[in-house]
């Protein structure tokens, strides 16, 4: 159990891409059709391609890593993967779809949302294992659910940023908060875990995310002053991405089985 | 073929394990296992404290006793249930194998295990575990771990033989082992007279860097 690091960017990207999708299908319910709509689902697109190499990273034989579809009649973790590549494949067909025709599909639109949801969901219930304590509690899918809100909207309001300067960042701010309270409600099911070690990591990252929120909203109200809004925006992204990180790393080093 | 039980179940009287590890190193000696693979694991659990008396005197409660521990080939098996690739599996014996042309080396089941069975062979990449010495019973024989028991604390027999013998103990009488009813073990263990209750937390496993790969 040497290595999470593979885990961690695995499930950070694909939490990351769907919180994403779901910004822009918000986006797309309130404005009719959201600005640079491929543009968001190529980077979420890549995003889990990127997080499914990722995932061979732990792998003892990564060459024969298709293998994991085989039990996906009894595991969870078979689900995950497969429910993965599923919204990868949806997501892809989406774009395309939006590149060539020109227009969005929000019938695509909801089917790469749900199907992103149920990986998400497969990938909590691969971490409810009835013998880890440390996992297997309501904490887990509200604090997978934080962070697809969290980096989600983060990255929806960077690529609308950079498409088209647009104002959809106050979606994403929102989705953000959104993720703050699931968080927060995940402090309250979660075990303690790894004790009083583990303390000055939470710690270093409320602050980083209650001052990457702080940022995020400032550069908000500073939006028509391109220069200054690009400084706390992007200060509020590497406060918010590292808090994720440390999030996500003291998940798997908190891991703690029942028994020997 | 020998006489292989439908169902074979270790029991280990812990009143009488010396903690000397033989079985741990004939496991490894007969399935040639490399560092820090244990198929088979001798936990010493111990505690206790020094109390004063009110007459100035003191006393202790220290304890110590040793839990051989392998796969339990468990009716509900929790690493066949958990394992993406179908490689973990339980034949008709219930003896739970690993096929490792088909692991990928995910140590997903290491994870779920709660008594740390499967072992992960890391100049492979993929997992390894106790198969009872199924060659072994087909021949007649015994499994290489009871063959070498030197007291005779580990045996072995039909789990449902041993498990209506009250004498030989149950499935989770004694700490650290966890609840029984998470995975249903196929295997016994006689309390020593020591022991602390399932649950009991004023032990600890004295030995970590000899059970585990940390």
């Amino acid at each position: 159990m040497s290595s999470y690091r593979s885990l961690v960017a695995f499930t950070l990207l694909v939490q990351s891409a769907l919180g994403s999708v779901w910004c822009l299908g918000v986006a797309q319910l309130l404005t009719g059709s959201a600005v640079y709509h491929e543009s968001h689902l190529f980077v979420a697109l890549l995003l889990v391609l990127v997080g499914l190499g990722f995932s061979t990273g732990h792998l003892g034989r990564p060459g024969v890593c298709f293998y994991a579809l085989r039990n996906v009649r009894h595991s969870w973790l078979s689900r995950e993967v497969a429910a993965t590549g599923v919204f990868a494949g949806v997501l892809a067909v989406t774009a395309l779809t939006s590149y060539l025709s020109g227009s969005s599909s929000g019938c695509l639109l909801l089917v790469a949302s749900v199907v992103g949801g149920l990986a998400l969901y497969a990938m909590t219930r691969a971490y409810r294992l009835r013998t880890v304590i440390s996992w297997n509690h309501a904490g887990t899918l509200l604090g997978f659910l934080g962070s697809a809100l969290i980096l989600g909207g983060l990255q929806f309001t960077l690529v609308s940023s950079v498409l088209a300067g647009s104002s959809d960042s106050v979606i994403g701010f929102l989705a953000a908060l959104a993720g703050v309270v699931f968080r927060v409600q995940a402090q309250g099911t979660s075990r303690p875990q790894m004790g009083n070690s583990g303390a000055p990591f939470a710690l270093s990252r409320l602050v980083l995310q209650s001052s990457g929120l702080l940022l995020w909203a400032v550069s908000l109200v500073l939006n028509s002053g391109i220069g200054l809004h690009w400084t706390f925006l992007s200060l509020a992204a590497a406060g918010l991405v590292a808090g994720e990180i440390i999030h996500r790393f003291l998940f798997y080093y908190g891991y703690h089985r029942v028994g020997l | 073929m020998g006489n292989v039980p439908k169902k074979p179940a270790f029991h280990l009287d812990t009143q009488i394990c010396t903690g000397c590890k033989t079985c741990m190193v004939a496991c490894k000696d007969k399935n040639d296992l490399g560092s820090g693979v244990r198929w088979r694991r001798v936990y010493e659990y111990s505690g206790g404290e020094w109390h004063s008396e009110p007459d100035g005197t003191f006393r202790q409660d220290v304890f110590a006793y040793y839990l051989s521990v392998s796969c339990n080939h468990c009716a509900e098996p929790i690493c066949v249930e958990v394992c993406p690739t179908a490689a973990m599996s339980q034949d008709e014996n219930g003896i739970v194998r690993v096929d490792q042309t088909k692991c990928v080396g995910c140590r997903y089941c290491e994870w779920a295990c709660p008594y740390g069975a499967p072992q992960y062979q890391s100049e492979r990449g993929i997992m390894s575990k106790c198969d009872f010495c199924k060659d072994e019973l087909e021949a007649g024989g015994v499994p290489a771990c009871v063959a070498a028991c030197p007291t005779r604390a580990l045996k072995f027999g039909e789990f449902e033989e041993v498990k209506s013998d009250p004498t030989l103990g149950s499935q989770d009488a004694t700490a650290p082992l966890p609840d029984h009813g998470l995975t249903e073990p196929r295997a016994l263990f006689k309390p020593h007279k020591r022991s602390r209750p399932r649950g009991s937390t004023v032990g600890y496993i004295a030995n970590p860097e000899e059970t585990s790969d940390v």
